[in-house]
């Protein structure tokens, strides 16, 4: 091992206990990744991507306990969003953890950029746009600018109706007039996914394949069922918004 | 003789550590450090003692119980030593910097507390050429701790110190490269929170240059994986405020090695490098 790599390790504790954006600036990508591929029917690149953010929320579930502080504030945050990509939880008890953890966060009073992020996310969920606002503003009196703008942005999303509250739109999307058969397969498909991760988390190798074989299954079968599937509802928004780019920069 | 013995055994301890592969070299580790704590007691050397105490944290031994008691003995005596006039600034502000790294994960509220006494540290042995690498990680464990305390002025500050650190010229060239390596990437760390993609593009730049800058060195740890992974996320993120998925996914496939993943944001919990 190199002079380096024991530099490195000299940092990870303090890391992990005290300065989250190490972990956001990777998992937030993966997010936006997921979607993408999800969007345009990567399949490979989409259960790469939700393989590492499954690891993600993993490593930082088994850190928690271990190094409190950042990671059992915004970690939560970041667990939770993890788990909305994902959807292999409940929300709700997600977001009763967003509030524990941001209460207390705000009582420990020495990370005030953690309390942001927490407000940012349980406003964003529960459709609160003056919570993302003041975590915005104090953001944005930190010098966090690009965390400011990115709040900002959810605050006017959310005023204008493009970002719908995460827990009202993941549980009315899925289950609003389908037939019973469709919400059934729904179901299996995110035990399934939630199995995957399980394995995944246990180092069961066999066994995540075996599930994520599942999920395909099932995925095929819902098609049937529904006519079109999510991501190729979304390959077609995603084609349009990708002529538009296009035609914008020519 | 005694002295040359625990100078012996302290870097056998090092090099131990080192390998870091598990099993049997983590006993011999350990074995090799409590020998080199007591034959530094007996010698009633400080400077060993503290020493080989600065790197308890390696073994990951926040994570066990009996390592937290242990690390929690260690931070009460390295507060009291901390007042001692035998104790020379170097390795007061080795203390400091060392606590920060490995008593954090038990006391998070630590570093607010330290900050003053660390910034005092700092600025006594600031000037001193042959003492980079400690400037360094000392101004490296302040600014993070700003950053997160939401003190960007004193992150600003530290960026621009960190900048000025210029190595002495006997400095190991793996020394050399750290402190640049951390350079640039402490930069880029402040125009990415600055929202000021250029910096972060220009700061990679220059690490991408370090290879040619040092061709006798092995450009596998150039940058660093932690400097790597960091540059690769921000580009990621940088990229995806573009709309550019097709160049984001590229960076951030770069990171997406499950052995560094886990090494890095799970302190080598499941793996170690």
């Amino acid at each position: 091992m190199h002079q380096s790599t024991e530099a490195d390790m000299f940092f990870f504790s303090l890391l992990q206990s005290h300065v989250e954006s190490f972990y956001r600036a990777f998992i937030e990508p993966l997010l936006a990744l997921n979607v993408y591929a999800e969007s345009v029917g990567n399949a490979d690149d989409a259960a790469l991507y939700s393989r590492f953010l499954g690891m993600m929320r993993g490593i930082i579930e088994k850190m928690q306990p271990i190094c409190p502080g950042s990671l059992n504030a915004s970690g939560a945050a970041s667990v939770a969003v993890i788990s909305r990509a994902l959807g292999d939880r409940d929300l709700n008890d997600e977001l009763q953890k967003l509030e524990a953890a941001l209460e207390v966060a705000t009582k420990l009073g020495f990370l005030p950029i953690d309390v942001c992020i927490l407000k940012r996310t349980i406003g964003e969920w529960k459709g609160d746009s003056h919570m993302v606002l003041e975590a915005a503003t104090k953001l944005r009196e930190h010098g966090w600018i690009r965390d400011a703008v990115k709040t900002e942005q959810i605050v006017e999303g959310l005023l204008r109706g493009d970002v719908k509250p995460g827990i009202a739109s993941k549980t009315s999307d899925a289950t609003a007039d389908e037939p019973a058969n469709v919400v059934e397969l729904r179901k299996q498909i995110a035990a399934a996914r939630r199995a995957a991760n399980v394995a995944d988390e246990a180092g069961d190798v066999a066994g995540e394949d075996f599930a994520r074989l599942m999920v395909k299954k099932l995925k095929k079968e819902l098609k049937v069922l529904t006519g079109v599937s999510g991501p190729s509802r979304k390959l077609s928004n995603a084609k349009l918004l990708d002529a538009e780019i296009s035609g914008s920069k020519h | 003789m005694c002295l040359f013995t625990s100078d012996v055994i302290l870097t056998e301890f090092f090099l131990c550590f080192s390998l870091f592969s598990g099993g049997e070299s983590d006993k011999y580790a350990d074995y090799l450090f409590f020998r080199a704590s007591k034959l530094a007691y007996e010698d009633r050397n400080i400077s060993f003692w503290v020493i080989s105490h600065c790197w308890v944290h390696l073994k990951c031994r926040f994570m066990t119980p009996e390592g937290r008691d242990f690390l929690q003995r260690t931070a009460k005596r390295f507060m009291v030593m901390d007042e001692d006039v035998r104790v020379e600034p170097r390795l007061r502000l080795r203390m400091q910097t060392s606590l920060m790294m490995w008593y954090t994960p038990i006391h998070p509220e630590y570093p607010k507390q330290a900050l003053p006494k660390l910034l005092e540290l700092t600025e006594l042995i600031a000037g001193n050429q042959k003492l980079v690498s400690d400037q360094a990680a000392a101004i490296f464990v302040t600014a993070l701790c700003a950053k997160s305390m939401g003190n960007m002025q004193l992150f600003e500050s530290c960026t621009d110190t960190f900048h000025g650190l210029r190595c002495d010229t006997e400095a190991r060239v793996c020394d050399v490269i750290l402190v640049a390596c951390y350079r640039y990437q402490f930069a880029a760390q402040y125009s990415f929170c600055a929202n000021d993609s250029n910096g972060v593009h220009a700061n990679w730049v220059e690490v991408q240059g370090l290879a040619a800058k040092y061709p006798k060195v092995s450009t596998q740890n150039i940058p660093s994986p932690f400097v790597r992974l960091s540059f690769m996320c921000w580009l990621s993120n940088l990229a995806l405020d573009d709309n550019d998925y097709a160049s984001a996914g590229g960076h951030l496939k770069l990171a997406m090695n499950p052995m560094l993943v886990m090494g890095v944001f799970g302190s080598g919990i499941f793996v170690s490098f």
